[in-house]
């Protein structure tokens, strides 16, 4: 999971990545170069040599670029697929985690567009202004209260 | 040049090496690969071509962790550490190696067993 965002990072700054894959390599190369000369050869021969043994310089830009790239979406896919075949192997679980994942977004919807309606956009009569809210109280003293009368 | 028969590296054997040679301390790619060539008595050729897929595929995975800084010679380059994920993952791969060749010797040697 740690290498999924590495590499994700590594995708952002793909160019400085690619410049310092060259410089990383250039070294390498200097390196080698210098310890063909320690060993008596001529400096283009040195470099010719260090030239040689790495090989086929293109390709192995490719296979590190490879490294940063289509394996993260390898395993990206790897991961999606993972997710997929555990959520088959636990159908009841994942079952209810798209339920109460519906719900709940049904219901915030709802609730958002139902408050939405209610409070921020003003009712569809001539002047809203003037409408009242009527507040209705019933005083249950010599009455009892409900509950009272259902036990009798 | 002497012509020394040279083994060619099993898969995944060069991912424990890196991680082994980078225990003794921070190094670049290139003293990373003379190391192991030395260290193997030249048996051990590490290709480039390999080694720096490895390298970054290693850093990846957060085994290892690179930073820029000045050679002895003075110049940039990119120095290789191991990580303590890195450490942890060496020791595993380490220990399944070692279970690794003592299989392969009780197979390929059943003789030298029941002797001893």
């Amino acid at each position: 999971m740690i290498s999924f965002f590495r590499k994700l990072s590594w995708l952002v700054q793909r160019r400085r990545k690619e410049a310092e894959l060259c410089e990383e390599l250039q070294f390498h190369l200097e390196e080698e170069a210098q310890e063909h000369q320690d060993n008596g050869l001529r400096s283009d021969e040195a470099r010719f040599a260090a030239h040689r043994e790495l090989g086929n310089m293109t390709l192995l830009q490719e296979n590190v670029r490879a490294v940063w790239i289509w394996r993260f979406l390898e395993e990206l896919i790897q991961d999606l697929r993972y997710a997929w075949r555990m959520m088959l192997g636990n159908k009841i679980f994942s079952m209810l985690a798209v339920l109460s994942l519906a719900l709940g977004i049904g219901a915030n919807t709802a609730l958002y567009s139902f408050m939405d309606s209610i409070l921020l956009r003003s009712l569809p009569v001539t002047d809203p202004d003037s409408l009242v809210i009527l507040q209705w109280h019933s005083c249950g003293v010599s009455r009892g209260c409900p509950d009272r009368d259902q036990s009798v | 040049m002497k012509k020394q028969s040279r083994l060619e590296l099993m898969q995944g054997t060069l991912d424990l090496l890196i991680l082994r040679t980078l225990l003794t301390g921070p190094a670049h790619g290139h003293a990373i690969a003379k190391h192991i060539q030395r260290t193997s008595e030249d048996l051990l050729q590490v290709e480039t071509g390999s080694l720096y897929p490895a390298l970054h595929r290693l850093e990846a995975r957060g085994w290892i962790a690179a930073s820029w800084e000045t050679s002895n010679k003075g110049k940039r380059a990119k120095f290789y550490r191991l990580t303590a994920t890195g450490r942890k993952q060496l020791v595993n791969e380490h220990s399944k190696w070692r279970s690794f060749a003592r299989a392969m010797g009780l197979v390929l040697n059943p003789g030298d067993q029941e002797a001893s």
